[in-house]
């Protein structure tokens, strides 16, 4: 166990009584002060993971270490891990100060300095005026501070964050979310951090688990995972993707030649490795180009837009190749060009944009 | 208030009279009638005249202090021994499992035997010949009986209590039970604390309520037992029930037997309420402590 992680779980699998299984086979590490996320759908094993991480089940195969420590065996009260639940699990009974000084009377901390950190996270999360109330007087964003407090309070090597803004309206997600990576900035701790929102993923990890069907399908810094998305499911699953069939026909310096329903696209080569002769291509609708009418060169059709939606800060446009495909085609442009129905663009895609993808298993 | 206000509230009240027939007709006549006994009235046997002796004779009575103190301890320890035992079965039956179901039920059946029933099937057991010796002296543990029926501490009418109320504490206490989320005690054990710091400081003050209606719904219950006493209760003591029917049916004294069943009655309401207010404080200090 290399020294330098603050946590490992290694080929970790894990089947529950009824015989479903949740998790195969997989491995997550987190460098300290590392903000490491989950991010898959519903029912993928995120969360049963996040749980063997923090102790509350024990995988029926595969290890969980803590630092240099192997802690599979050992039971939550006894980890050196916090955790923010989705429900934020706060207790009804205590005020604001009880619950956040819950971890520490446990860890029979001086009454005094109990006090002090109390005090101090409270600070963190402002929260100084409702630190009397019970949970039920507090909004759900405050309760969400209050379980974020109660975590930072134990100063456990690693906390764990079970989807801990989906409860929270959209506007105060995303400023939770900036506080939240601040705050792991400040006081570096290592966050594994479950979450099904792609954006809230890309915007605050270091590093991604994308994950489905109990497994990791691809792992990276968001930007790696967003630009180079392994196979057409990652490729959706983060952010909006335009995936299209096609063959391989020729290598042509750097990259390929392929056949496809656009016509003859190239492709820059991401890899040395020699691609299979049926594909399929991936590209992001941002990297869509619009080019004068009398453009030529390569990558570049006709796009006749059947769909133009205002996004606010972007257009978002749908459209088909006629003669070609009738595969709806995405691209988005800035707000300020004006884009009809009907209408046909010339399109150009970059060939270091285009991505073939590996066959999903 | 208008006319049409006061005929509303007025009708409503009407309507209510059904219900509140029957809590003052029944309920307030005989409380009413042991009140006026209490004080010299409905002597039947004598003349009625309002006064204090029968009130005055609780003062020196020996019999009646020692039966008050009786009961106070068998109600508070039932209703103390039944929630503590039952408070793990809750506990254990709070998440289902193949076959709780019927574990609920079967922990339930006492609850369905009459007292009187229980008290005898209970004497079975504990007599002279009964099936503990009988077994015992098989065993060749013991080389003559033993004897338990009856025994001075009331430990027999203790155990009658706890096994006929376990089942309603254990009815109220599951429900309750049930009602702390797995997140709150996940969020516990997360905190550091293991299984009895989680009962202490989650359970015992989240089900707070409960188990105090619990308590008091046992101790008035126990406060008042006639029959578990006279059957397996200490034959030199009385219960404060036992004692209010000897007084009327032995001693023929009404009145007396009428201030006995008031103090019955302050008993059950005073203790009751008091053991629920030392419940919320042990409750409460348990909590803020480590």
């Amino acid at each position: 166990m290399s020294e330098e992680l603050a946590l490992r779980a290694d080929g970790v699998s894990m089947v529950f009584d009824n015989g479903f299984q949740a998790l195969d086979d997989v491995s997550v590490e987190a460098a300290p002060g590392e903000f490491v996320t989950l991010l898959g759908p519903s029912g993928c094993g995120k969360t049963t993971l996040l749980r063997l991480v923090g102790g509350f089940l024990e995988p029926t195969q595969g290890r969980i270490w803590l630092g240099s420590l192997d802690v599979t065996p050992v039971p939550p009260e006894k980890r050196d891990t916090a955790m923010v639940f989705q429900s934020y699990a706060l207790f009804p009974h205590m005020t604001v100060d009880d619950n956040i000084d819950f971890g520490l009377r446990r860890k029979k901390l001086a009454k005094a300095d109990r006090r002090d950190r109390v005090e101090e996270v409270v600070g963190y999360v402002s929260l100084e005026s409702q630190r009397r109330k019970r949970p039920e007087a507090l909004s759900g964003g405050q309760q969400q501070r209050v379980a974020l407090a109660r975590a930072l309070a134990t100063r456990a090597g690693v906390i764990l964050f079970d989807e801990p803004l989906s409860n929270l309206d959209a506007k105060l997600r995303e400023q939770v979310r900036f506080e939240l990576r601040r705050l792991q900035r400040e006081h570096g701790f290592t966050a594994l951090y479950v979450t099904h929102d792609q954006a809230e993923a890309l915007a605050m990890s270091d590093t991604v688990y994308v994950m489905n069907g109990g497994r990791v399908i691809q792992s990276g810094p968001p930007e790696d995972i967003y630009d180079r998305p392994r196979n057409r499911f990652v490729a959706g699953f983060l952010g909006v993707a335009n995936v299209i069939q096609g063959t391989v026909s020729s290598r042509d310096g750097n990259g390929y030649r392929v056949d496809t329903g656009l016509g003859e696209l190239l492709v820059s080569s991401n890899g040395d490795e020699e691609p299979p002769g049926e594909v399929e291509l991936s590209w992001r609708p941002e990297d869509t180009e619009f080019v004068d009418a009398d453009y030529v060169g390569d990558n570049v059709f006709d796009l006749k837009v059947t769909e133009s939606v205002f996004l606010g800060n972007l257009i978002d446009v749908v459209g088909i190749v006629p003669g070609l495909t009738n595969e709806p085609i995405r691209a988005q442009l800035m707000r300020h060009t004006a884009v009809d129905v009907g209408s046909v663009l010339r399109t150009r895609i970059p060939p270091e944009r285009l991505r073939i993808l590996e066959p999903e298993e | 208030m208008n006319t049409r206000r006061l005929r509303k509230t007025a009708t409503a009240y009407v309507l209510l009279l059904p219900g509140l027939g029957v809590i003052l007709g029944f309920v307030g006549v005989v409380l009413y009638f042991a009140f006026a006994q209490s004080f010299g009235q409905y002597t039947f046997a004598g003349e009625d005249a309002w006064n204090l002796d029968s009130w005055r004779q609780l003062a020196g009575n020996d019999r009646f202090r020692e039966a008050f103190f009786y009961s106070l301890r068998i109600a508070t320890l039932s209703a103390v021994i039944s929630v503590a035992l039952a408070y793990p079965l809750a506990l254990w039956l709070r998440d289902p499992f193949p076959g709780s179901t019927f574990a609920g039920a079967v922990l339930k059946i006492p609850y369905l035997v009459p007292g009187l029933v229980a008290a005898f099937l209970y004497v079975n057991f504990i007599s002279f010949n009964g099936f503990i010796n009988q077994v015992l002296e098989r065993l060749n543990i013991i080389d003559s009986p033993i004897r338990m029926q009856n025994d001075d501490r009331g430990i027999g009418v203790l155990i009658l209590q706890a096994w006929k109320q376990i089942p309603l504490a254990l009815l109220l206490l599951v429900g309750a039970v049930r009602g702390v989320g797995n997140d709150i005690y996940d969020a516990a054990r997360d905190g550091g604390a293991g299984p009895g710091s989680r009962f202490v400081h989650i359970t015992l003050p989240m089900t707070l309520q409960t188990l105090q209606a619990a308590m008091i719904i046992i101790f008035i219950g126990a406060a008042g037992d006639f029959s578990f006493q006279t059957v397996a209760g200490p034959r030199g003591t009385d219960s404060l029930a036992q004692f209010m029917f000897s007084t009327k049916n032995l001693a023929d004294d009404r009145n007396f037997a009428a201030v006995v069943g008031l103090m019955l009655m302050a008993l059950a309401l005073f203790g009751s309420l008091a053991l629920a207010g030392a419940t919320r404080l042990a409750v409460n200090r348990g909590r803020y402590s480590r």
